[in-house]
């Protein structure tokens, strides 16, 4: 269920909100619970008991691990057990048919493998169960004595499917207790508004220009077209995907941790993965980089932890050949930064650094969307005019009039522009913003507005018309 | 506003709405037909673990809640208005404004299905036709032709150009692109209006012999103002049409006979249509579907027969729905015409396929749009 969906706005989020509201204190998290179970059966029913056998198991060990001495032989070998239990998870649906086919390419052996389909969400669950093992391993939480509050956490719908990736000891204290403030219910509304805004009205509309791409004869108009427009969606789509879970769980009065924080204004690649997709860097700095030693055991090794980091991170995204380039191209990119390029890109105007950066955020989303890494060298080529590509044509001239205005309003909606308008950047400046005054009342206006503009948006999208409506 | 208000404010509003929507689509009844896109809206799945499995049920079910949902024609309006207004988009769904109102783009050309439909003429035409030396062809060009020269324009060229190097039959092809403009389409509907028609039909009769229809001859019999199926799909403006149908002086299209495949005659108007049909432009030979409600059938092979002709020459016309209303224009010419819809299954077999035949006096004409023939695969 997407929280786009008519669906999960008009059927499952105001029934939630009601049993929850409703409920006793001591059954809001049950409520929780069984509304996060339906949610996530409505979409993947036959991969529900595998979430359920997944909070099962890593409960199980964390009890387990709670009941031993720190770091002895035996708390190892439970961790150790929970980390290949959930990794072979991962790996069996998200990464065995890729694996398969690389064989395959390197033998000539074709194996009779039918990949499975990949469970939704698994990505994000498995992460966070295997934080809660490591944390309960290093003491780092507290071990969850209830099973059903664990799975609770674990299954929680608002960030169960696409993130962000909420560690146990990130919300521990609130499934113990909550407090239900008016405030907090009405920054949550307003958080999942806009992200439902960012997702439906301009992610859902710059992927329109983003399929033009494929059908339209290229030229190097066209390549940067889609370049930037599928850059801004790749955005507003996951931002806007993000605000919705961090709202959702405000509505509950969970604090769930900021995912994205204006990474299109960073002036460096270092400083961008420090704004993008902030709880998977932080995810895997915390127990891949640091564990393997981080920055603290020289030059080399630090080279070998961040490639080993990246091309993981690469991986998580997806099994392709793809992600793994995207993946060892941000290596690269932060070794060249830890080494020289940051000391340099500080010497420089600013606006080098965010030109610099924008640069390799775009090559790396074009590389990202391609099917394969002939298309991405292709894609990556017509930017550049590779193959005698026309500068531009009729078509590529056209569509960047009709969705210039769309994508200058995208790139500013991607920086803090219009949150300025309202709240000044420093609050240590004197000087107010332009409409601080407006700050609480523009609230209910924008809510207003934006949920409907989103249902519209969202209506707009079932349009389809009867193939002999045109005679 | 303090603070403690607005945000109270805001939990309002956004549960009023929730919560607003969901009782007013639990207790409002369901639409069952979407006119302005001439469909029936998805009904209630029911079900059932195999649908859940299989992801059907929850696709259907987020379909039945779209398609129902109160207000869903407002809510599109001001999608579209939004779109277009404030995020200047110029294509919404294909559909785009012009100086005469709404227009669909043509482009992008299915180069196979040109294939495939020009192998069909050539069939069509070896079956029935082998050795007749009167075929002809006329491709309409869309709207978009004129309103977006530079994009549409090339589309239609290369779909034009695609299709002449496709066909491998001898036949006439006669141009029309130079006979018609912008404002000879309705400014709502995809179609050209019966004003619209007389140049092009010049040109035809220029190059199928016939007399040259003349505006003069015809008096106009304005009907009444309508919206077409672009103005309603593109919600955009609030533009009307008028629908005016023209009777010749000599009383030619009053006295036509026209036999419909429901096994009823009529005439070449159907004016009842105007206030029973979505589609207005039915009032033209009937529309796409003739018979009672529950024993409909596709409109596919007319037969009109014209007392009063001069002449004992025979027209088999393939068409698509823009003849329909250029048929009473230049129907003085013929004594018969066959109008046979390309989008009919089975044109080779059953009974209607012993109309098509040519006794020497007999001309054939495939007159059908770019865009039919960009989008459907004739069988």
């Amino acid at each position: 269920m997407l929280f786009s969906s008519a669906v999960f706005l008009f059927v499952f989020l105001p029934l939630t909100l009601l049993f929850y509201y409703l409920a006793p204190r001591q059954a809001k998290n049950h409520v929780l619970l069984i509304a996060s179970l339906v949610f996530y059966l409505y979409g993947e029913i036959t991969y529900t008991f595998l979430l359920l056998l997944s909070a099962l198991f890593n409960w199980a060990i964390g009890l387990a691990l709670s009941r031993t001495q720190p770091q002895s032989a035996a708390a190892k070998r439970l961790l150790a057990l929970s980390l290949v239990l959930n990794l072979s998870l991962l790996f069996y649906y998200k990464y065995a048919g890729f694996l398969v086919s690389i064989l395959t390419d390197i033998t000539g052996v074709s194996l009779s493998f039918s990949a499975p389909s990949l469970p939704v969400g698994i990505s994000f669950y498995t992460f966070q169960a295997m934080s809660y093992t490591v944390d309960v391993y290093r003491r780092e939480a507290r071990c969850e004595n209830d099973p059903l509050s664990f799975a609770t956490y674990l299954c929680l719908f608002p960030q169960l499917i696409a993130g962000p990736i909420v560690r146990y000891t990130d919300v521990s204290d609130e499934l113990k207790s909550r407090r239900h403030t008016l405030q907090g219910f009405a920054d949550g509304a307003f958080l999942f508004v806009i992200g439902l805004a960012k997702k439906v009205i301009l992610a859902d509309t710059l992927a329109k220009l983003v399929s033009l791409y494929r059908s339209q004869a290229p030229s190097v108009l066209m390549a940067w077209l889609y370049a930037i427009a599928f850059t801004l969606q790749i955005y507003f789509d996951f931002s806007g995907y993000s605000d919705m879970a961090v709202g959702l769980g405000r509505l509950f009065d969970f604090s769930f941790p900021q995912n994205f924080h204006y990474p299109y204004t960073a002036a460096s690649i270092t400083a961008f993965w420090r704004r993008w997709h902030i709880t998977l860097s932080s995810w895997f700095k915390s127990y891949v980089y640091i564990p393997l030693g981080g920055n603290r055991r020289g030059k080399r090794r630090l080279i070998r932890n961040l490639l080993i980091v990246w091309l993981l991170t690469g991986l998580w995204h997806g099994s392709a050949w793809t992600f793994l380039a995207w993946g060892a191209l941000y290596g690269l990119l932060l070794i060249f930064e830890k080494f020289l390029g940051l000391s340099l890109l500080e010497r420089l105007p600013r606006p080098i650094g965010h030109l610099y950066t924008l640069f390799f955020v775009t090559l790396g989303f074009v590389l990202f969307n391609a099917e394969s890494l002939s298309g991405a060298a292709r894609d990556i080529g017509a930017l550049f005019g590779v193959g005698a590509l026309p500068l531009y044509d009729a078509a590529a001239l056209y569509y960047a009039k009709s969705y210039l205005p769309l994508l200058l309003f995208a790139c500013l909606a991607a920086t803090p522009f219009f949150k300025r308008l309202f709240v000044r950047s420093d609050p240590k400046k004197q000087r107010a913003a332009p409409l601080a005054f407006a700050k609480d009342a523009a609230k209910p206006f924008i809510t207003l507005s934006l949920l409907l503009l989103s249902t519209a948006f969202i209506v707009g999208e079932s349009f389809s018309p009867f193939l002999y409506f045109r005679f | 506003m303090k603070k403690k208000k607005a945000s109270l404010l805001v939990i309002v509003l956004f549960l009023l709405f929730l919560f607003g929507m969901a009782a007013l689509s639990l207790f409002t009844e369901d639409a069952a037909y979407i006119v302005n896109e001439r469909r029936a809206a998805e009904p209630l799945p029911s079900l059932s673990f195999a649908s859940l499995a299989e992801g059907d049920y929850s696709r259907r079910l987020e379909s039945h809640l779209l398609d129902t949902l109160p207000f869903r024609e407002s809510f599109r309006h001001l999608k579209n208005r939004f779109s277009h207004t404030i995020l200047h988009l110029s294509d919404i769904d294909g559909l785009f404004l012009t100086e005469n109102g709404v227009a669909k783009k043509l482009s992008p050309v299915d180069t196979a299905l040109i294939a495939k439909n020009a192998a069909f003429f050539d069939r069509l035409i070896t079956t029935y036709f082998p050795d007749s030396a009167k075929v002809y062809l006329s491709l309409i060009p869309d709207k978009s032709y004129y309103a977006r020269p530079a994009t549409e324009r090339s589309a239609f060229d290369s779909l034009a150009r695609l299709l002449d190097e496709s066909l491998t039959a001898e036949l006439c092809a006669i141009p029309l692109t130079d006979t018609l403009s912008l404002f000879s389409y309705y400014a709502t509907d995809i179609h050209i209006t019966q004003q619209g028609w007389f140049s092009p039909l010049s040109r035809l009769a220029e190059a199928m012999h016939f007399p040259s229809p003349l505006p003069e001859a015809f008096d106009e019999v304005p009907l009444g103002a309508f919206l077409g199926t672009l103005g309603a799909q593109a919600a955009l403006s609030d533009e009307k049409d008028e629908m005016t149908l023209f009777y010749d002086k000599s009383g030619i299209v009053a006295s036509a006979e026209v036999l419909y495949p429901d096994g009823q005659s009529g005439r070449l108007y159907d004016t009842s249509l105007f206030a029973k049909s979505d589609d207005k432009y039915d009032v033209f030979l009937r529309g796409e579907t003739v018979g009672e409600e529950g024993a409909r059938v596709g409109n596919f092979f007319i037969k009109v027969t014209n007392p009063k002709a001069e002449s004992e020459r025979r027209l088999i016309l393939f068409r698509d729905s823009f003849a329909r209303a250029a048929l009473p224009l230049f129907l003085a010419a013929y004594s018969e015409v066959i109008l046979v819809d390309l989008r009919a299954p089975s044109l080779f077999y059953g009974e209607n396929a012993a109309a098509l035949f040519d006794d020497g006096r007999t001309d054939i004409l495939f007159l059908v749009s770019a865009h039919t023939l960009n989008t459907t695969e004739f069988r």
